[in-house]
């Protein structure tokens, strides 16, 4: 090796030396000018985005007119009503569809559970496929849900349905009740087609209630609105994620009362100041306009939390920052605080801790490498008692991110069955029947 | 196989979204600032250009599969940025003395050794290569395998250009000192 290439070396060795903040003193001009250079640079901060305190206003309800008039209609739909009927053939109207529609929807149901003893909160977990071993830990764990994810299509419709009907029926059979979350799909992204109150919206509505038709115990509406992504990357709106959740909801109740309709869980985050309103909104904002919109088209409001690497007791020390994402109970009653007005319980519906014990996790998910499962599985449990026993919010369900393994290191690394079928974070959550 | 069995990229990619987004924004913002401000010579264009850069990086998330760096990943993507500005603006250096490139603090700071207007228009100066090496190894800080990565060169032959690179540069800004 010759001067020239030692010195490159000796340059680069300092370079990094330097930079990691070692004692190393610079052992030619050139590493000088490199040592000055990444000073020069770590004085270079971009500037802070200026926070948003408030949501831009889009404008709601185009379609439907003033806000106003939605929220009237909503709580008193005979004010607007058009051509007055007279009194009588409302009154004959309504005890005649009351009577049928029970006939032409009836749902089936789950049976109820055996187990005496329960768990301190309603707790489930989403699942791949029914699986019944996935199905027999989480029966013995005290669990009651299984959730499943659908993707909502634009096209092929009755296929959709059709196989929802499997899903439902297989695990009412199974003796567990089904939340449904109906999500964006990538076929429907596929199509690009516009999903938008004028477009799509009046479908997606009729789709949630047929599957509500089919026995679906809950059904959550849509998924992540506070994202561009979630919309076929048109802008995140919460005014019309409201539209959605409003039609979604009359539509779901008009098939089935007893389905529960769970709100969105807008993806926690802070980043809407460095990538603008027009691809994301910080959840907390998202939160606000949706009770500022009028989101009690719901029994419960939806969270998710899947960022933690402390006990869900703590609310400060993240090694990360301390941004209110990062802990538990801090994410939870930022969510609620904007419907503590109406009342809607939380409910948690992808709750998590990324284990990555003896796997090495992608860059991204690096922050999880020093979880272990053990601690997966007692700060899950934890998580479940400290949200039954909350007193500023009022917390209904608790819905784990993932119960069985996919494949996937990160989707498994959130798996409560771990891969060699175990499942510590089961025989925990089972400590906590009463 | 189960009809709602998700696809497992797709929901890595989905996973990425929520959980990481701003957590990488807080990681590399910094960096790929100060990568995109010695290409743009212009602190507004560049704070601009860090926005686009990772509003792009999200829309193009399911084109990262975690194989390799994303800081790598990251700095190309500003850097396609950076060519796709110039090739709108035809932009010209703007060091204009009414609108101060950096707060006077800054400038205080680092006056005693290096300004940063003396750099910028020294690595103008250099040749392109020597010049990028810098930018992405010192000011972008990213490591030596990365470097190479993004500019398509070995990791040797990445040591050897950062030397040379700041060698011009030194001899660079002896000429910007020495001038009036």
């Amino acid at each position: 090796m010759n001067q020239e290439h030692q010195q490159a070396d000796a340059l680069d060795a300092f370079l990094d030396a330097y930079r990691a903040g070692e004692p190393v003193t610079p052992p030619t001009v050139e590493a000088q000018l490199a040592a000055d250079l990444v000073d020069l640079a770590s004085s270079l901060q971009l500037a802070e985005p200026k926070p948003q305190p408030r949501p831009p206003t889009p404008p709601p309800f185009t379609r439907l007119g003033e806000k106003e008039a939605f929220m009237i209609a909503k709580r008193h739909p005979q004010a607007v009503s058009s051509p007055a009927l007279p009194l009588i053939a409302v009154v004959l109207l309504i005890l005649f569809l009351g009577a049928l529609l029970p006939l032409v929807n009836q749902p089936t149901s789950a049976p109820p559970v055996q187990d005496q003893t329960r768990l301190p909160i309603p707790v489930g977990g989403r699942l791949s496929s029914v699986d019944p071993t996935a199905l027999n830990l989480m029966r013995d764990a005290g669990m009651e849900w299984a959730v499943f994810q659908v993707e909502y299509a634009q096209t092929d419709s009755e296929a959709l349905i059709e196989s929802t009907r499997a899903l439902i029926n297989s695990v009412h059979q199974q003796g567990f009740r089904v939340w449904i979350t109906l999500s964006q799909g990538r076929s429907t992204a596929a199509t690009g087609e516009l999903f938008t109150p004028e477009e799509g919206f009046d479908h997606y509505a009729e789709m949630a209630g047929q599957i509500a038709a089919l026995g679906a115990d809950a059904l959550q509406v849509w998924s992540e609105p506070n994202l561009s992504v979630s919309w076929l990357n048109q802008h995140p709106d919460p005014a019309n994620y409201v539209e959605l959740l409003r039609v979604s909801y009359e539509a779901i109740k008009t098939a089935n009362p007893a389905t529960l309709v769970i709100s969105a869980a807008p993806a926690p985050t802070s980043a809407q100041a460095a990538f603008g309103s027009d691809q994301i909104w910080n959840d907390d904002l998202f939160y606000q306009a949706m009770a500022s919109f009028g989101a009690d088209y719901a029994d419960c409001i939806g969270v998710n939390y899947l960022e933690g690497v402390l006990d869900p007791q703590q609310t400060e020390g993240d090694p990360r920052d301390n941004y209110p994402t990062r802990y538990f109970v801090p994410m939870i009653q930022r969510a609620a605080t904007p419907f503590r007005e109406s009342g809607l319980p939380v409910c948690l519906s992808e709750y998590g801790y990324l284990a990555g014990e003896g796997e090495t996790l992608p860059q991204l998910f690096e922050w999880a490498n020093d979880t272990t499962v053990a601690q997966q599985a007692e700060w899950l449990a934890q998580g479940i008692q400290t949200a039954a026993e909350l007193s500023s919010v009022r917390v209904q369900m608790v819905m784990l991110y993932r119960v069985d393994p996919t494949g996937d290191i990160v989707e498994d690394g959130y798996a409560i069955i771990r891969e060699d079928g175990s499942c510590p974070a089961c025989d925990a959550i089972a400590a906590l029947k009463q | 196989m189960d009809e709602h069995q998700p696809d497992e990229g797709a929901a890595l990619a989905t996973r990425a979204n929520p959980a990481t987004f701003a957590q990488v924004y807080r990681q590399y913002a910094q960096h790929i600032f100060r990568y995109l401000l010695t290409k743009v010579s212009n602190r507004q264009d560049a704070q601009d250009l860090t926005a686009q850069t990772f509003a792009a990086a999200l829309q193009k998330f399911d084109g990262y599969r975690a194989e390799g760096s994303l800081a790598a990943w990251l700095t190309v993507i500003a850097r396609n940025h950076a060519v796709n500005h110039y090739r709108r603006s035809r932009h010209e250096i703007a060091l204009d003395d009414e609108m101060p490139l950096f707060a006077p603090a800054t400038e205080e700071i680092v006056g005693q050794r290096l300004r940063m207007a003396n750099v910028l228009a020294a690595l103008e100066r250099l040749p392109e290569d020597r010049a990028e090496v810098i930018r992405l190894r010192i000011f972008g800080e990213l490591s030596t395998a990365e470097t190479a990565q993004v500019m398509g060169k070995s990791e040797a032959a990445v040591k050897m250009l950062l030397l040379r690179a700041l060698r011009d540069l030194r001899q660079s800004l002896k000429l910007e000192e020495s001038e009036p």
